[in-house]
């Protein structure tokens, strides 16, 4: 029964490498460059390529492949339950097939198309969890916000929309807090939360929803109170207690990126491999 | 001593077991607690307090060591997990997290529906357990939980545990939050139910003038380790070592020291106001009648 000091929020791991060090704006934008260049891959000597890449990424960020490969587990039965509704449903230029079965066709091209579509998801999650491991969750929603500040001139609160963001995070472990704690005022007196089967625990769970409910309400009230009483009246004109600066680090690890996608993308096109 | 009635056998506990973030918190303790007696639970926070306390009503399960309630032992897995917690009843450090119905009465009578009490006894259970914590039930019965104050919350907190007949009270911090009169009440009920009721009870406090108040036994824990176990008085004796710990000393202890320094010999292993008082005027008194020699 402990829920709160057992459970970890977010992915961060403190550190002091290269990767935690470039400026979170570089690496968000980097992501998703990434990410643009994973879903454009169609070969499977890309794959290895960006597979390398990621391994460079893994020892410059000091995380452990073994560590990430963890956190794959608990999605493990949907991305197979995909990938056999991939290979089941697929529906393309029929290559040859090895089964069929009223409108079922399992066919040697769908089975090659779906797996590739699975390293690729794969592939998304790794360097999607490195980013959110060498990345502060404050780092990041303050990059976001600066990152769409620009959209303000066309009306969009953007600030508004990162603090709404920021509070929801920052809300999640205060929730589970509060959830132990009732939990275990329950549980002192006589509730078995801990046992029965899943109906049961459902019903009992659903004693805890209203006081947490109650309680989430009155922590939303008592923040309000906090932020107007430091005067907080929206994003405008608000300074920032630690103005980054864009380093030597930022500049290089951007081009050499951008240097490496674009490399490998020529390489494989030129060499037409596979 | 009596028989002890909670024994704790070289109890480890860690936090994120099993993980690159794993860390311990409590080092391999071992101690007796004595049937009938008042223990204080006394450290710096982060010492593991709260999660040694959790321990005595089964919320934790030991991994590693042993925790024996009542010549139960807690892993065991036979054993009846309610009946252990009606025995051992845990007043939580706010009563806010303690108190989830909507009325007084609906909140008592959570523990008794659990513990299977029968319909007709729970009435009459909830209104002696508002009148043994001096709660006029006519009044109290139907009142909303949010139209309490804080000292009333408490109280009504202290019921809902009373009302299941425990054997062992256990305490988090339970003067915390309290107006200064809300506290002597507090702690003269907690006395009054102590001494009626025959209850072991075992709290925690950061405040040390409740632990001179009420302890007949103090042990201080830092660091997920205990460093001392004894009576009061030969607690804090060691003045320089609790200080060092992070910890204050109680008022009396304090005036003590004082008095002593500006010339007046009162016994340093004075701890509670009482005695102080009988001392001075012992002092007064032969200082009086050695002028009237003169």
């Amino acid at each position: 029964m402990e829920l709160y000091k057992n459970t970890i929020f977010g992915f961060y791991r403190e550190g002091d490498s290269l990767i935690h060090k470039i400026d979170p704006r570089i690496k968000i934008i980097l992501l998703i460059v990434i990410i643009i260049f994973i879903s454009f891959i169609r070969t499977f000597s890309g794959i290895v390529f960006i597979g390398l890449f990621l391994l460079l990424i893994i020892k410059l960020s000091n995380s452990s492949f073994f560590y990430i490969l963890k956190g794959l587990k608990p999605v493990l039965p949907i991305i197979l339950l995909i990938l056999i509704f991939q290979i089941i449903f697929y529906i393309g230029e029929p290559g040859k097939i090895l089964f069929q079965w009223n409108f079922i066709k399992i066919s040697v091209l769908g089975i090659k198309v779906s797996c590739f579509m699975m390293l690729k998801a794969i592939l998304i999650y790794f360097i999607s969890s490195i980013f959110f491991l060498t990345t502060e969750m404050i780092s990041f929603t303050d990059a976001m916000e600066r990152l769409i500040l620009p959209l303000q001139k066309i009306k969009f609160p953007s600030h508004e929309i990162v603090m709404v963001g920021v509070i929801a995070f920052r809300f999640v472990p205060t929730l589970v807090e509060e959830l132990e704690r009732l939990m275990k005022a329950q549980i002192a007196r006589g509730a078995d939360l801990d046992r029965g089967n899943l109906i049961v625990k459902t019903i009992k769970l659903s004693g805890l929803l209203i006081p947490l409910f109650i309680s989430a309400y009155q922590r939303a009230e008592d923040l309000v109170l906090a932020m107007e009483s430091r005067c907080y009246r929206g994003g405008e004109g608000r300074t920032r207690r630690i103005a980054k600066k864009l380093t030597i680090l930022d500049f290089t690890s951007f081009i050499f990126t951008v240097l490496f996608f674009s490399l490998t993308f020529l390489t494989i096109r030129y060499f037409r491999l596979l | 001593m009596s028989k002890a009635i909670i024994k704790v056998e070289n109890l480890f506990h860690s936090y994120m077991q099993g993980t690159p973030f794993e860390k311990e918190v409590l080092h391999g303790l071992s101690f007796e607690v004595y049937h009938g007696e008042k223990l204080a639970i006394v450290g710096p926070t982060q010492s593991g307090k709260s999660t040694l306390l959790q321990y005595f009503n089964a919320i934790f399960i030991p991994k590693k060591g042993r925790v024996i309630v009542d010549e139960q032992d807690t892993k065991d897995s036979r054993l009846n997990l309610k009946e252990l917690r009606r025995k051992v009843a845990m007043l939580f450090q706010h009563p806010d997290s303690q108190l989830f119905k909507e009325t007084v009465a609906d909140d008592i009578a959570f523990g008794l529906k659990n513990m299977n009490f029968p319909e007709e006894v729970i009435e009459i259970t909830i209104k002696k357990a508002l009148a043994t914590v001096s709660l006029d039930s006519n009044e109290f019965f139907y009142r909303y939980i949010f139209s309490l104050s804080g000292g009333e919350k408490k109280k009504v907190a202290i019921a809902g545990i009373l009302a299941l007949d425990p054997e062992i009270l256990i305490l988090d911090d339970p003067t915390a939050g309290l107006d200064p009169k809300g506290r002597v009440d507090f702690l003269n009920s907690i006395k009054f139910l102590h001494d009626k009721l025959g209850l072991t009870t075992i709290f925690v406090s950061s405040n040390m003038n409740d632990v001179v108040e009420l302890a007949d036994r103090v042990m201080i824990l830092v660091d997920g380790k205990i460093e001392m176990i004894d009576i009061p008085e030969n607690i804090f004796i060691k003045r320089e070592k609790l200080l060092s710990y992070g910890l204050t000393l109680p008022s009396v202890v304090e005036l003590v020291d004082e008095l002593i320094k500006s010339g007046i010999n009162v016994d340093e292993k004075i701890i509670n106001i009482d005695q102080l008082e009988e001392s001075l005027f012992e002092i007064f008194k032969n200082k009086n009648s050695e002028k009237e020699i003169d």
